[in-house]
């Protein structure tokens, strides 16, 4: 048949039902006259004919239902029913459907908001077409490292060599100052994350621009030639109001003026998943945008660059990777100075991202959520289980009237997805406030370095999937055990309690006693991330983040030169030192836990044992009393004084772990001073004081070696003010900012805030979040374990309520009715418990990785929660058993 | 015969057949299906109604209300061009099979 016909059948049955109906009842009573008539013609009496007839046609609506069942729709309409059915019955017992619905959302939300998490930090892909074909190269240092940012020079030689790609293109992340003033005036001065891009990165992402263009090769032949740029999608709304002659604008970059020549499209967010570039400029204008840029084009040693590119057609990453091979080390051959031992890794975007994440604790987590999904479910199975069996009469009923056991399957079934619609929409809400929660304590959560932390289409495609997934979890099993139930029940006439140990209330209590059991792992779990977590409150910093203000400035947004820089930090210390409440300040140019960075350098007297050159070392410029400011011990020497100076001899001071590792072993630690380190090959620096180790990025990882030089000697323009104010630092920060604009109007600061801030969100982010989280899948597992065993206890109460009338009637005390209750619902909850620790001291020792100075065995956590839980169970069993002993036994023998 | 008895497909084809030279209603149809099998058929509403209203749907009669031959209001059924089509391709078909079916028994 034509598809129009079937259509207007479909709109026909499903919209003018009413009518068709109508029209067959019409029809088929038209028949039975027609029959009466035949028959009566043949002689018989009018009452005889009729009556003769309405046996031949065997029923009127019988004939409606088989005629409605061959139309077009009939499926759609009987879901519809089905829908209508499952509603109703719903909203009779909204106590039911709140419980079930909470469940669900529970699992579901957690699930979500978990799954966003992990998306954001690993899975979500390049927002570029094709992005499973994007591959990555890194250059590592040495065989036994899987990752490093290339040099320019190298890259220009993979692409002159290599035949294995079709493109391959460079980028290197950094920040910029930039004043948008000459194109948007109402605009300010800001400092923004920056792309330095070879000129056909766009066109080998395949990535095109809606306004105006990308780079052409041109601009990116000749050293400072074009100062051309390219800006994101979302610097063009937020300062140029998405001005579409916006091509052709000037803009200053760190003081130097760039043409605007196009607008990225407003997917493209960049390479990486932690950042998200403002303006992409060709890699030949590195010397306007970067202090040290000019180096980042000859040397070949300088590896800060990322490589991307795509494959040739039919080539595969294993033949990429061979090549590679054999040009790296043609390259060691040719300049072995700088590419010894370096080794070339190819890999797909994403397969590079699974090898080099830290998934251990979204794995960690995810597992939980699974588990308290699992529960959800089980929850839910196991109350549907309850209500079918006190739904049995009914169920039996139209078995008896002839409804067909699919007909059944499919009711309970149409139940059990609008209660997962219902938990997955309540779910997405959750999922959507959590993260909202959550995102507050992300680093950087969605700003232009740190990580997008948001619901998007891939998790709600993911909650979908998960409802459905529980569907069919936690609907089938008891949609067949009812229909069993009742068709026995049918066929045994006994219409209310069958045998009390029937299948599916066996079911019931596996599922609870399973239930019990997951949770108390769930409990284990939270309990020990929880004192894990106070313990990692209580670290040693070494040093003394209380009453430290931090104000980073870099006045190279303001187009400062290096020098100008500098000097614009030390009048601003000078004049802060003097403020009220204020006792003193000086300069960094990292701080820990808010930034870092590694130099080369060599130690005299020092060889690798795996004969590198160079020691990739941590390390800090600092002015006079930093040490004294931040509470360091200096253990030995003397910390930077005002001497130390551009013009005075390099000095350096060191942490113990660097003197113990390289200098002194075990040994006196004072022999390191008066040794001297270099910055690669440079002049040499002397070693005048050793203090003691403090936490520099993590404060779970013990503290690496660190070197510090004055920064007078070595700082950079970005800079830290560290003040240790007599009290509250908040309350300095008006006076600071005072003078600071006396000082430059227009300048404004990166950043400012509380060291104790600074600790507690980044150095405890990770503890925090997995504690929260945790914490709270402890607490929903718990809650849904106690309401799993107050549904199970109440319902067994309910059947035996006549038992327990004639018991009552004969003499039993209340007490020994309470007794015989609680039994039941403890020897449960005990089982459920014997089994979760079980599980727990199999499985907490996959926690090790994230716990800090806790024994995954923890006797204390674990007695702690087997209390909990009991005293959980007993109220949940209690209630029911206490309401069983007020039974009335007039009315419990009457209870049918 | 049963209804249940019945060939698949074998009860849209007599249908059709039935409907070849003239409209009928519901009880007609019968009626003249019984009368051409010499009463080897025996169509009940339980399974008649249901296949006039699926070959309704599918395009190959035409309903129209009128009055019967008693002055009753009664559904009547026409075949369309479609219809007459698939009688066609049906009478080829079944021609086919028990063509097939008669070689199959005579076969040894």
């Amino acid at each position: 048949m034509s598809l129009r016909t079937r259509l207007a059948s479909l709109l026909r049955n499903l919209f003018r039902r009413q009518h068709a109906d109508q029209e067959l009842d019409e029809e088929v009573r038209a028949y039975a006259a027609l029959l009466a008539d035949e028959k009566s013609k043949a002689g018989m009496s009018v009452e005889q004919a009729r009556r003769s007839a309405r046996i031949e046609l065997g029923g009127v609506e019988q004939v409606k239902e088989q005629v409605r069942e061959a139309r077009a729709g009939h499926l759609l309409e009987s879901f519809w029913r089905d829908l209508r059915i499952a509603i109703r019955g719903l909203r009779k017992k909204p106590g039911f459907t709140l419980v079930v619905v909470l469940s669900l959302a529970l699992g579901i939300g957690a699930n979500a908001a978990i799954f966003s998490l992990i998306d954001a930090m690993v899975f979500r892909p390049m927002p570029v077409p094709h992005a499973a074909a994007v591959i990555a190269i890194d250059t590592a240092a040495s065989k036994l490292t899987r990752y490093g940012g290339s040099s320019y020079l190298d890259y220009v030689d993979f692409c002159a060599r290599a035949k294995s790609f079709k493109s391959l293109t460079i980028s290197q992340q950094m920040s910029v100052g930039m004043n948008a003033t000459t194109a948007a005036p109402s605009s300010k001065p800001e400092n923004i994350a920056a792309l330095l891009v070879s000129a056909n990165f766009f066109s080998a992402l395949e990535v095109q621009p809606p306004i105006g263009r990308t780079f052409i090769p041109e601009e990116d032949q000749v050293p400072e030639k074009y100062p051309v740029a390219v800006i994101s999608y979302s610097l063009w709304n937020r300062v140029f109001a998405k001005d579409p002659d916006v091509p052709g604008k000037l803009i200053k970059l760190n003081g130097h003026s760039f043409t605007i020549v196009g607008v990225a499209p407003k997917a493209f967010t960049g390479i990486d998943l932690f950042y998200r570039p403002d303006i992409f400029v060709p890699t030949m204008m590195s010397a306007q945008v970067m202090s040290d840029g000019a180096d980042t084009l000859k040397q070949r040693s300088y590896r800060a660059f990322d490589i991307r590119g795509r494959l040739n057609p039919s080539v595969s990453v294993a033949q990429a990777q061979a090549e590679m091979n054999v040009i790296m080390s043609d390259l060691e051959k040719e300049h072995p100075e700088s590419n010894k031992d370096n080794v070339a890794i190819v890999r797909t975007e994403m397969g590079r991202r699974m090898e080099l994440s830290d998934v251990s604790a979204p794995t960690i987590l995810t597992a939980l959520v699974m588990l308290v999904l699992l529960m959800a479910c089980a929850n839910v199975a196991s109350l549907l289980m309850a209500r079918a069996t006190s739904r049995l009469k009914e169920t039996s009923t139209q078995l008896a009237l002839g409804a067909t056991r699919a007909c059944l399957v499919r009711q309970f079934l149409t139940e059990s997805a609008v209660l997962a619609a219902l938990g997955g929409t309540a779910g997405i809400l959750l999922a959507d406030a959590a993260i909202k929660g959550f995102g507050a304590f992300v680093p950087n959560n969605g700003s232009a370095e740190g990580p997008a932390f948001r619901l998007d289409l891939r998790t709600l495609a993911c909650v979908a999937i998960i409802s459905m997934i529980s569907v069919l979890l936690f609907g089938l099993a008891p949609a067949f055990m009812a229909v069993k139930d009742a068709w026995s029940a049918v066929m045994t006439t006994r219409s209310s309690a069958s045998s009390s140990r029937n299948f599916s209330s066996i079911a019931r209590r596996v599922l609870i006693g399973g239930q019990i059991a997951l949770s108390v792992v769930l409990l284990i779990a939270s309990g020990l991330f929880l004192k894990s977590f106070t313990h990692s409150q209580n670290i040693d910093l070494g040093f003394n983040p209380n009453h430290i203000l931090l104000v980073t400035i870099n006045p190279q947004l303001r187009g400062y030169s290096n020098d100008q820089a500098t000097r614009f930090h030390e009048q601003l210390r000078q004049r802060v030192s003097g403020l009220p409440q204020v006792k003193s300040a000086t300069v960094a140019a990292r701080v820990p836990f808010l930034s870092g960075a590694s130099w080369d350098l060599t130690i005299d007297g020092y060889t690798a044992p795996d004969g590198e050159k160079f020691l990739d070392i941590s390390n800090n410029q600092v002015d006079p009393q930093y040490f004294s400011i931040m509470q360091i011990p200096i253990l030995y020497g003397r910390e930077f004084t005002a001497n130390d100076t551009q013009k005075s001899p390099g000095v350096a001071v060191v942490n113990e772990t660097l003197a113990k590792r390289y200098l002194t072993g075990e040994g006196d630690l004072s022999k390191a001073l008066g040794r001297i380190i270099r910055l690669r090959d440079n002049a040499p620096i002397q070693i005048v004081g050793v203090a003691k180790d403090s936490s520099y990025g993590s404060m779970f990882d013990p503290p690496p070696p660190v070197f510090y030089l004055p920064y007078q000697q070595q700082g950079g323009p970005n800079a830290t003010l560290v003040v240790r104010t007599e009290s509250e630092p908040a309350i300095v920060i008006p006076a600071f900012r005072a003078e600071m604009s006396t000082l430059d109007a227009e300048i404004a600061p990166i950043s400012v805030m509380k060291m104790t801030d600074l600790v507690s969100q980044r150095g405890l982010f990770l503890p925090r979040i997995v504690t929260m989280l945790g914490g709270a899948f402890g607490f929903v597992a718990m809650s849904l374990a106690a309401i799993g065993l107050y549904g199970v206890v109440s319902f067994m109460v309910s059947r035996r309520t006549q038992e327990i009338g004639i018991r009552m009637t004969l003499g039993a005390q209340r007490s020994e009715v309470l007794r015989m209750v609680l039994t039941n619902g403890l020897s449960l909850a005990a089982a459920g418990l014997v089994v979760g620790v079980a599980v727990a001291l199999l499985a907490t020792p996959l926690l090790r990785s994230i716990l800090v100075g806790v024994s995954p065995w923890d006797p204390a956590t674990f007695a702690a929660v087997a209390v909990v839980l009991i005293i959980a169970t007993a109220v949940a069993s209690w209630i029911p058993a206490s309401r069983a002993t007020h039974v009335d036994p007039m009315v419990a023998l009457r209870h049918e | 015969m049963d209804q249940t008895n019945l060939l698949q497909g074998t009860l849209d084809m007599m249908i059709l057949k039935s409907l070849a030279l003239t409209q009928m209603h519901g009880l007609g149809i019968a009626r003249r299906i019984e009368q051409i099998t010499k009463g080897t058929f025996q169509v009940k509403p339980g399974s008649l109604f249901p296949a006039l209203h699926r070959m309704e749907e599918e395009g190959w009669l035409a309903a129209t209300w009128g009055e019967s031959e008693n002055n009753r209001r009664a559904k009547y059924y026409k075949l369309t061009a479609a219809g007459r089509r698939q009688l066609e391709t049906e009478t080829k078909r079944w021609g086919r099979i028990s063509l097939a079916i008669a070689r199959a028994l005579e076969a040894n």
